[in-house]
């Protein structure tokens, strides 16, 4: 008990230690920005179930105009609460993309029939130096030697009831770089 | 009589010493206390023959329950340089202590978990304010600290490490007496005296400073987050002794530390940490003891209660509290069985109701877990929930002297886990020989087991089946004492530990599994120099590797193993009230774990490092002076001191691991404590 509580302050005071290295609203390259999933035939889901088709939006953004070759794959997951996950056998899809700086890109996938409502189910993109990067299921990680590797990954779920709805951003307003 | 010895630190009638076999120290120097006229020289028909009747009280150290102990004498313990003047912290000058960027102890290679303290024998759920800053008791309370860096007597238990304890003094009982200490750190008060016929009192009491120098005196805009900490604690003491044979005593202690950050551009932070960062630890506790060694079976009996909380909110998805009321009880009986035989039977319980709630990520293992960002999606909730943790322990142990300069000292304890259903048998045999008046040889095996944090074993957060972990601890070494102002130590030591509590894979359900193993091999050098009102020297270097394995991964180093460790420090009275002190530490850097790449979670926004071999580098070696000047000055019957106690003198920039940006790509080194005088002042009446 000692421990555990000592633990909890220590940790929150280091923390006041630390500076900012790189402004992360600054993009100085190639640069993965997020992800949207969207289950066939209901655009509005963003869980497709066991056995349905999905398309997953991936968008990178750059510092410049232009493209890099990616691999995109798909795996069921282990179950996990700290870190990054990991696959928990092999790739249920792969293949090769090339994707456009500041556009989506639609990659399409099945979920395997099998997998148990509430199972994790995980979707990865990489790049090694703008080429496509082999993807290791076994270390769940991109086979990317030096300068140059991106890697990002989207954590799905099976749903156990009514899937989350992907939400609707029609009657925002978004503002980049300063407000109006 | 030899029994009423056995009190950790007695004070007997000096003529009783003769009759006591084992080799005792005079603690304090012998003056004639009473000089009178006999009844034979008031005789005039005796003759006029005055006779010096001596009478005088030695402090006499207790014979040892474990091969190896280490203390510091109270006189040393708020001079040590670097310290503040704190005495818990001052514990790092001895051989077998690692250095702890927190304070909490690192003893022989064991984690700070594994190690077990006590203030006047009661276990403390926060030993420190604030990371390390400062112990939660008053400095000028305490009496003596004791190290027990492994093979301890089987009065300690639930440890797998070593064992500190602090023992707060009795309360002067020469008049009434207070004192009032103001530096950067804190301000404190302690007063003292007598309430009646041998009974006494102290209290003492303390708050921070920290916050009204960063509110007046650091700009708003220095720092890109805002550290507003707080803390306070306060003590009280009652001693009655009604005889020298029967002492009662109580004790209360409290402390608070409350911490809050605040981001100033939260965007650029963890997403599992925007917002605001915070959270506070209060406990408060009491303690009644008393002591009997008037008869042949001398006993000692001591309860401690108290309350406990802890609240901690890390931003928006990670929140828990916890109120624990606590009990603990300890009853002790030592009887001579003879001439060679004393025995020794003891009683210790702690029982502990929890009531809280938790929602965050699975807990880290204390131990061996690498930094990684919470996974928001999915958190653990336990709702609302009480529980209680109830930790009986029984233990006997004995000295047998089959010559008199040889002590054996075997004991076993056995301990039952309620939470767990689970029993421990630990036994374990010391000995010391006494080759010369210089030369003691020593010696000790032993089991000693450890049950789970209380968390490790809750349903939801840790896992019910858990078992307790256990360590076998093997020492031997001799102890040189060639004059009455040098000693040397040399030990060494080995430790195996077995079932230990390691992370699943991921921390995946059930969370905490008891696979993991640990072996530590090292060598602990001491020496101590105290010319009598001159020199003081205090020498200590450990030389050590230790290591563990998680589930079946490679074998790796300790977060905290450090082959070197030198420390040396050295206290001098230069006259006209003032005091000189210096330490030097010099510590090989403990091992970190390279990250050589990261991956984006694009559903949280967050990158996850990824690791290479874990801890299969290190930071730069630590070397650190601290300088302590002290200056007292006699004011009418009272006393003022000024002090000043510089950290880090020369500015030493000592890596504590890396701060990395957030995609892991940029890193810098995060260096540990600055350079920092800490200027005092006290004033005693």
């Amino acid at each position: 008990m000692k421990r555990t509580l000592g633990i909890a302050l220590i940790g929150a005071t280091s923390l006041a230690c630390e500076d900012p290295l790189v402004d992360p609203a600054t993009v100085i390259g190639p640069r993965m920005i997020g992800a949207r999933v969207r289950a066939a035939g209901d655009a509005a889901s963003a869980e497709p179930r066991a056995g349905q088709e999905g398309s997953i939006d991936w968008l990178v953004i750059a510092n410049r105009a232009g493209t890099i070759g990616a691999t995109a794959a798909f795996c069921a997951a282990e179950r996990s609460s700290l870190g990054a996950p990991r696959c928990s056998g092999g790739v249920f899809e792969e293949r090769s993309v090339e994707l456009r700086f500041g556009e989506p890109l639609g990659i399409d996938f099945t979920l395997p029939a099998e997998l148990e409502p509430g199972s994790p189910w995980l979707g990865w993109l990489g790049s090694c130096g703008g080429e496509a990067a082999p993807f290791d299921a076994a270390e769940s990680s991109f086979i990317c030697a030096g300068e140059g590797a991106l890697g990002s990954f989207y954590r799905g779920r099976i749903p156990e009831d009514a899937p989350n709805d992907n939400p609707v951003l029609a009657d925002d307003e978004v503002w980049l770089g300063a407000e109006p | 009589m030899r029994a009423s010895l056995r009190a950790l630190l007695g004070t007997i009638p000096f003529c009783l010493l003769t009759v006591y076999p084992l080799r005792a120290r005079v603690a304090q120097a012998l003056e004639p206390a009473e000089t009178r006229q006999s009844d034979a020289a008031a005789d005039p028909a005796a003759g006029a023959v005055e006779e010096e009747i001596y009478e005088a009280v030695a402090e006499v150290e207790a014979p040892p329950r474990q091969a190896t102990e280490r203390s510091i004498a109270r006189e040393e313990l708020t001079r040590v340089p670097g310290t503040a003047g704190d005495p818990l912290k001052a514990v790092d000058i001895l051989p077998g202590v690692a250095r702890s960027s927190d304070g909490e102890p690192i003893l022989r290679g064991a984690a700070q978990h594994e190690s077990a303290v006590f203030i006047d024998g009661m276990s403390v759920p926060v030993l420190y304010h604030f990371g390390g800053l400062r112990s939660v008791v008053h400095p000028r309370l305490v009496e003596r600290v004791d190290l027990f860096p492994g093979n301890f007597s089987p009065r300690y238990g639930r440890a797998t490490g070593g064992v500190v304890e602090a023992t707060l003094r009795d309360p002067r009982t020469d008049g009434l007496h207070g004192e009032l200490e103001l530096s950067l750190l804190d301000s404190s008060a302690l007063v003292e005296g007598p309430l009646g016929e041998g009974s006494s009192f102290a209290v003492a009491a303390r708050r921070s400073n920290i916050d009204f120098v960063f509110d007046n005196f650091v700009p708003e805009d220095t720092f890109d987050v805002v550290v507003a900490p707080l803390y306070w604690d306060y003590q009280g003491l009652f001693v009655y002794t009604p005889t020298e044979q029967r002492r009662l005593r109580v004790a209360l202690l409290g402390s608070r530390d409350q911490t809050t950050l605040s981001f100033a551009d939260p965007s650029t932070e963890d997403v599992g940490l925007r917002g605001n960062v915070g959270g506070a630890v209060e406990f408060h506790r009491g303690m009644i003891a008393y002591d009997d060694r008037s008869g042949d079976v001398s006993q000692r009996l001591q309860v401690s209660f108290g309350v406990q909380s802890f609240e901690q909110d890390v931003g928006p998805n990670s929140e828990a509290y916890f109120d624990v009321i606590d009990l603990a009880a300890r009853g002790e009986w030592d009887a001579p069985l003879g001439e060679q035989v004393s025995l020794g039977f003891g009683l210790d319980t702690e029982v502990s109701f929890f009531e809280g709630a938790y929602r965050g990520p699975a807990a880290p293992a204390l131990e061996g877990s690498l930094d990684t960002p919470n996974n928001v999606q999915d958190l653990i909730t336990v709702d609302r929930t009480s529980f209680v943790v109830l930790n009986p322990a029984v233990y006997v142990e004995a000295r047998y002297l089959p010559v008199p300069d040889l002590s054996l000292l075997p004991s076993v304890r056995l301990d039952y886990y309620q939470t767990l259903d689970a029993f421990t048998l630990n036994p374990r045999l010391s000995q010391r020989y006494t080759l010369t008046d210089a030369v003691t040889l020593k010696s000790a095996v032993g089991w000693y087991s450890q049950p789970p944090e209380y968390y490790e074993s809750i349903e939801g957060v840790g896992n019910p089946d858990i078992d307790p972990y256990h360590a076998l601890h093997v020492s031997a070494g001799v102890e040189l004492a060639p004059s009455e102002e040098l000693s040397l130590d040399v030990e060494g030591f080995f430790k195996h530990l077995t079932h230990r509590i390691v992370a699943t894979e991921g921390s995946a359900p059930p969370h905490f599994i008891n696979d993991g193993q640990g072996r530590v091999i090292g060598l602990e050098t001491g020496a101590g120099y105290h010319a009598p009102g001159g020199l003081s020297a205090q020498l200590a270097y450990t030389l050590s590797r230790s290591e563990r394995q998680d589930r079946e991964r490679p074998w790796r180093l300790f977060d905290s193993d450090q082959t070197h460790v030198l420390s040396v420090a050295l206290g001098y009275p230069l006259g006209a009230g003032f005091h000189a002190g210096a330490r030097f530490r010099y510590v090989t850097g403990n091992p970190v774990t390279r990250v050589v790449g990261a991956v984006y979670d694009a559903g949280t926004d967050v990158y996850y490092p990824i690791y290479g071999e874990q801890n299969a580098e290190r930071d730069p070696a630590f070397q650190q002076l601290d300088l302590r000047l002290e200056k007292g000055f006699d004011v009418g019957s009272g006393r003022l001191s000024v002090y000043l106690d510089v950290q880090n003198v020369y500015a030493a920039d000592n890596a504590e691991g890396f701060t990395y940006s957030y995609d892991y790509r940029e890193r810098k080194a995060t260096t540990g404590s600055p350079f920092f005088p800490n200027l005092g002042l006290r004033g005693e009446l």
